[in-house]
């Protein structure tokens, strides 16, 4: 019998580990609602971390601007085009290289590089030629990396004299030839009509040291190939609240008591930032950045409704109700006056009061990122281009301030304001291209947010930004 | 697959209906646990709640190598823990109480229903309840609770044997057994 007796941890084992009694259901609804926070949160961190990714990458490419002067990468070409000026075959053998014969007849192609009287302006643009050069030779098979080092090794440059003879041992490989006359075309088509390939390159070698327009056109070639570009831009915002903006239901009480009507008005701000723009295609440019944006209202005749458990207004503060949202305060002010009551008594109250001599103010922050897409209808120096897009706004700043004849009495901020929203925007870039490389722009653009900025399902608030946008665009490849 | 890691794995991707039926399967038993390691209901819901948060949130790292119940269990139990640790500060006591261990019939367990005995548990200090579930229920060593609960081994051995003369004199006194009716023997 003694398997039958139990001590009193076998007794609690047995009675208690399988125990199962069902919980309140109130449990599962609050982890349901736990749960939609955190998703919600892990939603805003990862935002966030996209604004972080972008801020990082805009100091990023600014810290990449400053440390790679475009002189440096002049000098890297300039290099560049030096390797790809050799010998275009297999590697001559010593006793070829000693003769100039045997040279000759491997069709070694040679740039006229520097030459004593060469001025520094002409130095410059030979830079650029060698820059072709280099780059036609990247885009031919003609000359492999084996060909290329071994050539470095021998550090052999053979220069010819005159232009009359580089063409001439051109003209000596017509395939060459048409590969250097279709690349050059295609590089230049947008800015420097092209009837004849062939004809169009000697004459492009031949303007090179003397016509200043040529320098021009290979400028504008320049701007056309940078993929990248970086542009800080800055604008006044003309607020609006969309005409079906505003409060509803709930908050309707605002101005329904007091003799003045509340008013409210979205005052003008600016906004700013730093966009980073990629070229995916010849006039197609997509962009993001980082920018602040803000938008302010100010509400005169400020209504407010004291303890009232319809609103869930607790004692001892006062609720002011505007399109934006309800904003709790603890001081109303020396000025307020009781409100009339309706002539319908429904939402008349008796602790419900209005304040002529006040003004509250609602400040809302937004750090933007913006997802644009830049189309070019025209791309020279003036340059004229329609931008669109969506952007994700989130909500970094949310105050409210209430004040008596100019004087401060009371904050808050504005509750069930939405940590993030959505925009879209369209706008109108028209720039002028200073140089190469910095470009000036002002731009239309017209802003509206998708979603209303509020949480709250009786308030309805999208408002819509007009701005004109400044902005200097930097572009390098 | 079977229904249960079809289940896991939607709730992995966060689908809110699996959730719902892991929850509806698993939560009678999980609150049993919760129950064990708190002083009331209400706690054990609060520690109901956190842990199947957790096990929501962390469902992604089950590696389908053993139980899922236990793993569920050992987060409750964490979780109770981590909330015990949180509210009470631990003493070392290292002083062995001489227990007098007392041998229950089955004719006597008849009489103690599993609820009367949840009360009895949950009514012992909060340190005490804890090495007695730990050690008693769990089955984990001396050793691994000293680790779980940041004691010494000692102080689980003095609490363990704290929780029994408890436990088994509040069982003799609720329920009116007499000594005649167990059996008792030294330890």
């Amino acid at each position: 019998m003694l398997a039958e007796k139990r001590n009193i941890d076998q007794v609690f084992r047995e009675k208690l580990a399988e125990y199962e009694k069902t919980p309140p259901a109130f449990v599962w609804t609050n982890i349901q609602g736990k749960l939609n926070t955190r998703k919600r949160e892990r939603r805003i961190g990862m935002l966030k971390a996209v604004g972080i990714a972008a801020a990082i990458f805009v100091a990023f490419l600014a810290g990449w601007l400053t440390t790679n002067p475009t002189d440096k990468i002049a000098v890297r070409q300039n290099s560049v085009a030096e390797k790809a000026i050799v010998n275009p075959g297999t590697e001559p053998s010593a006793e070829k290289r000693a003769d100039p014969a045997v040279q000759e007849d491997n069709t070694t192609i040679v740039a006229n590089t520097s030459t004593p009287e060469s001025s520094q302006k002409a130095n410059n643009k030979k830079t650029l030629q060698f820059s072709s050069l280099a780059s036609f030779a990247a885009n031919t098979s003609f000359v492999d990396n084996a060909n290329l080092l071994k050539s470095q090794k021998s550090s052999e440059l053979v220069l010819f004299k005159s232009e009359k003879e580089l063409l001439e041992h051109l003209q000596k490989n017509f395939k060459m030839v048409k590969k250097l006359t279709d690349w050059i075309a295609s590089v230049r088509k947008d800015s420097v009509p092209v009837n004849n390939p062939k004809t169009f390159t000697i004459g492009a070698f031949k303007q090179t040291s003397d016509n200043t327009s040529m320098a021009s056109a290979v400028n504008v070639t320049s701007r056309n190939k940078d993929r990248w570009s970086l542009k800080a831009e800055f604008s006044p915002a003309f607020n609006s609240q969309a005409p079906n903006s505003g409060q509803h239901g709930e908050l309707a009480y605002a101005g329904t008591g007091s003799s003045k009507p509340q008013e409210t008005s979205t005052e003008n701000t600016v906004y700013g930032g730093m966009i980073a723009g990629y070229k995916v295609g010849k006039r197609l440019i997509i962009k993001s950045g980082i920018v602040y944006n803000n938008i302010r209202q100010t509400t005169r005749n400020v209504n407010f409704m004291s303890m009232n458990p319809q609103y869930n207004v607790p004692v001892g503060t006062a609720l002011a109700s505007t399109p934006v949202g309800k904003v709790s305060l603890n001081n109303t002010g020396s000025s307020r006056t009781a409100a009339a009551l309706n002539s319908d008594n429904t939402l008349s109250n008796s602790a419900q009061y209005y304040s002529a001599a006040s003004e509250l103010k609602q400040n809302i922050e937004f750090i933007e990122i913006p997802f644009l897409a830049t189309y070019k209808l025209v791309d020279k120096k003036v340059v004229i281009g329609l931008t669109g897009g969506v952007s994700t706004n989130i909500l970094i700043g949310n105050n409210a301030t209430l004040s008596e004849n100019g004087g401060k009495i009371s904050g808050g901020e504005t509750t069930n304001m939405r940590n993030v929203v959505y925009s879209g925007a369209v706008g109108l870039e028209m720039g002028y291209a200073i140089n190469n490389r910095i470009t000036l722009t002002v731009e239309p653009r017209v802003k509206r947010f998708i979603n209303s900025l509020s949480s709250s399902k009786s308030i309805n608030y999208k408002p819509y930004q007009v701005g004109i946008v400044t902005g200097v665009t930097y572009s390098f490849n | 697959m079977t229904n249960l890691e079809e289940t896991i794995q939607k709730c992995a991707s966060g689908d809110r209906k699996a959730q719902t039926a892991l929850y509806n399967e698993f939560s009678s038993k999980m609150y049993g646990v919760c129950l064990r390691y708190s002083k009331d209901a209400t706690e054990a819901e609060d520690n109901l709640q956190e842990g199947f948060i957790r096990v929501f949130t962390k469902i992604e790292q089950f590696g389908f190598k053993g139980s899922f119940e236990g793993w569920m269990r050992r987060i409750m139990v964490n979780t109770s823990l981590e909330k015990f640790r949180k509210n009470n500060h631990l003493y070392p006591v290292e002083d062995m109480m001489i227990y007098e261990s007392v041998q229950f019939t089955e004719e006597t367990l008849s009489i103690i229903s599993a609820d009367d005995l949840m009360k009895i548990i949950q009514e012992l200090p909060p340190r005490y309840r804890m090495v007695f579930n730990l050690y008693a229920i769990e089955g984990y060593s001396h050793q691994e609770i000293a680790k779980m609960m940041k004691i010494t081994e000692g102080t689980s051995k003095s609490n363990l044997s704290r929780a029994r003369v408890i436990l088994q004199k509040k069982v003799i006194n609720d329920f009116g057994l007499e000594k005649n009716t167990v059996t008792t023997t030294l330890c």
